[in-house]
């Protein structure tokens, strides 16, 4: 038995290779960035973007352009135009045209959800217009354009007013009864990319989109908690004042009176830090000012959003979700136009905490 | 016929490792995908099934404590003893060929999922050889060395329970509620199709005789059960706050899709380590299943040696486990045996409780 057991793992080590398919890093051609188009007729067109590494540091981004039916059969095709074989498995973000988003994403999407290899925090985006050229033509960029765009949105989740998103989350919007999922629009402005908005699905079919800024920062207090970020806005006295955000607590009371509408109460509460006030003199009496001014402003673009929401008949806060969570016997379909069925007040309460240190 | 079944104290195992012995063969390849049949029924409410499902399991461990305290001898003569040489035979057949249906396809399961999630073209014959080899080794050494196995198969894998750090980044809780919107049909199926990854149990029917003071074993049998409960709990609550409902529903292994949200500087995708350590887990259930099948095929037959007997079996479920290739045949393959499991079991178990408080002795044969 012991000379059997020696035979047999002395085999297994040299028959390793005759019986698995090695992927070695060097030997492939790891796609890190794909952005897909609409081609001709039922076809897709997708870039594809694979890093070479250089024995300096620098990477030189090698675009494919391959046209086919499934998002799966771009790499395929690509594999005959590389000379080593593509694989996605390190694939960071996605980028799908404005022009496909409107049809439906998860025809396209379906197929890396079951893919086992492909991570679930992969970034999904929209192109401002068409993908192709946010890909293509990046000789001046020393860095795997995959690596930077993915870099660029977990920057803007950690600091910045993008709410979390990845494949993971906007599966979890999709399939949820009761809640719509988003994407970021992603663009780029001659050789840097940035993070222009977000987009509003209806299942997974585009129904419109905010501006990043000021917007995007309102809807991430109503959808989630979070803690960083700064915005400048200007007072009634015309000066300006810009507060950062320490925390913004998100917290969601249902009222379910019988037989009324029943109401959805949406509370942010926000700790800010007035960072900088172009104003003479900073006063007790100013800083309840400008907090009362800050509270005003975010619940006018709060009102307004929903308003937004409402007319795209879009829902990425989860209302219908949150009707499901405290009622029995929920039915999607009995509560839609949502907006319609419930009342959706929102409080917002500023507090200015600190105003720096004078030395 | 006494001769055969009494062990020597040699042999024996303390009674704490019981404990170790339930964990490891409740705990198989079920953990990686049970969400999906339990969420059948009850929706998101189904974490009242993994509860409901484990006080029906600590019931039918208190069953199997009763019958074996008072039997004395392990289940093989006991069916001779109550049933008759035919009857009693013929069950005896059924729960060796149900112990190994059960082996094969636990076998082929944990291939299969080693094929979907790292090597598509990984031949089943060839890795089924490599592990059935090593099960061999392990059931060589006797029933001790199967019981170390259990007890490593316990321990080494349960740093895994730490990935779940990482799901609960995204974990709405809210997805519990409403609690308690279901029928008490719901929670028929629900609780049936949880039973069924509980299975692995029954097992005390064989290694009972090898308890040193059995009796003493039940406390650490019913803890196993409830290390098995809550690994069960913790990870179907995780999951079902981590997944949409309508998903789940379609997720084949939920526990591994929620490997692909983990993400570590040092390594992009977790589940090549946790695919390679569920052999860990996987390794125990089929050394001591067919470690009890092969000794159940002895105390049937006693001209034969358990030695051979094993390999045949080995050599049987090597054959067979290249025979199941797409998806739908081990799907069948995974329904025959949690049928023939619950219903077998189900019946059986009960029916020898009954049996046995009416009798007032049971004499050897």
């Amino acid at each position: 038995m012991k000379r059997l057991a020696i035979l047999s793992i002395s085999t297994l080590l040299f028959l390793t290779s005759c019986f698995l398919q090695e992927e070695i890093v060097d030997d492939i051609s790891m796609v890190t960035v794909i952005g897909f188009d609409k081609g001709e007729g039922e076809k897709i067109l997708a870039t594809i973007n694979v890093p070479f590494h250089q024995s300096n540091i620098e990477v030189i981004n090698k675009t494919y352009q391959t046209e086919a039916v499934f998002t799966k059969d771009a790499t395929d095709i690509g594999t005959s135009k590389s000379d080593t074989p593509m694989v996605i498995a390190q694939n960071e973000v996605l980028i799908f045209s404005k022009e496909l988003a409107e049809e439906n994403l998860m025809d396209y999407l379906d197929s890396y959800q079951r893919d086992p290899s492909i991570s679930t925090r992969l970034f999904v985006a929209v192109a401002e217009d068409k993908s192709a050229p946010l890909i293509a033509r990046n000789n001046s960029i020393n860095q795997d354009i995959g690596v930077l765009i993915g870099k660029m949105f977990r920057n803007n989740i950690e600091r910045n007013f993008l709410p979390q998103t990845n494949l993971h989350l906007f599966l979890y919007d999709y399939y949820q009864p009761g809640r719509d999922p988003f994407l970021p629009i992603i663009s780029k402005d001659e050789e840097q990319y940035q993070v222009k908005g977000i987009s509003f699905f209806k299942g997974a079919t585009y129904k419109g989109e905010i501006e990043f800024g000021y917007e995007t920062m309102v809807f991430r207090q109503l959808r989630e908690s979070f803690s960083h970020g700064a915005y400048t806005f200007e007072t009634k006295d015309q000066e300006w004042a810009s507060i950062q955000n320490v925390s913004s607590k998100k917290s969601v009371d249902v009222v379910l009176p019988p037989g009324e509408k029943p109401t959805i109460k949406i509370n942010v509460k926000m700790n800010g830090f007035l960072r900088e006030y172009s104003g003479e003199k900073i006063e007790e009496k100013t800083i309840k000012e400008i907090s009362k001014q800050m509270e005003d402003s975010i619940k006018e673009k709060s009102t307004e959003l929903l308003g937004m929401f409402e007319e795209w008949g879009v829902d990425p806060l989860g209302l219908g979700n949150e009707i499901r969570k405290n009622k029995r016997g929920w039915k999607e379909k009995e509560w839609e136009p949502i907006y319609e069925k419930v009342n959706v007040d929102v409080n917002i309460n500023v507090t200015i905490k600190e105003t720096g240190v004078t030395s | 016929m006494k001769g055969m079944t009494t062990v020597q104290d040699s042999s024996k195992i303390s009674p704490f490792l019981v404990l170790y012995l339930i964990v490891s063969t409740q705990v198989g390849v079920g953990v990686l995908g049970f969400q999906k049949y339990i969420v059948e029924g009850m929706g998101y409410d189904a974490w009242m099934a993994i509860i409901l499902a484990g006080l029906i399991v600590h019931l039918y461990i208190y069953m199997i404590y009763s019958i074996m305290r008072k039997a004395d001898m392990d289940i093989i003569e006991l069916n001779h003893v109550l049933f008759g040489k035919w009857i009693g035979n013929l069950i005896n057949l059924v729960f060796i060929l149900y112990l190994l249906i059960l082996s094969l396809t636990v076998l082929r399961t944990y291939i299969e999922v080693v094929q979907v999630w790292m090597f598509r073209n990984l031949n089943t014959w060839i890795i089924a050889f490599f592990i059935l080899l090593l099960v061999l080794f392990v059931i060589k050494g006797g029933f001790r060395s199967v019981v170390g196995i259990c007890f490593l198969s316990v321990l080494l894998p349960s740093f895994l329970i730490l990935t779940l750090y990482f799901p609960l980044q995204f974990a709405h809780f809210g997805n519990l509620l409403p609690i308690g919107d279901f029928t008490m049909k719901e929670l028929v199926i629900s609780t049936r199709n949880m039973v069924l990854s509980y299975l692995g149990f029954e097992l005390l029917f064989f290694f009972y005789p090898f308890i040193k003071n059995g009796e003493k074993s039940q406390k650490w049998a019913h803890l196993g059960n409830f290390v098995t409960v809550s690994i069960y709990l913790v990870i179907g609550i995780v999951s079902f706050a981590y997944f949409a409902e309508p998903y789940i529903k379609e997720a084949e292994w939920a526990t591994l899709t929620l490997w692909k949200v983990v993400e570590l500087p040092f390594l992009a995708r977790f589940e090549y380590i946790g695919v390679t350590t569920w052999l860990f887990i996987i390794l125990p259930i089929l050394c001591l299943w067919l470690w009890a099948a092969s000794r159940g095929v002895k105390h049937m037959i006693p001209k034969l040696k358990q030695k051979r007997i094993l390999y045949i079996m080995v050599a049987v479920i090597l054959v067979s486990s290249g025979l199941f290739q797409t998806r739908e045949e081990i799907s069948f393959l995974n329904t025959l045996s949690s049928r023939v499991g619950f219903y077998f079991l189900g019946f059986y178990i009960p029916l020898l409780y009954i049996i046995m408080l009416v009798k007032k002795e049971v004499r050897k044969s």
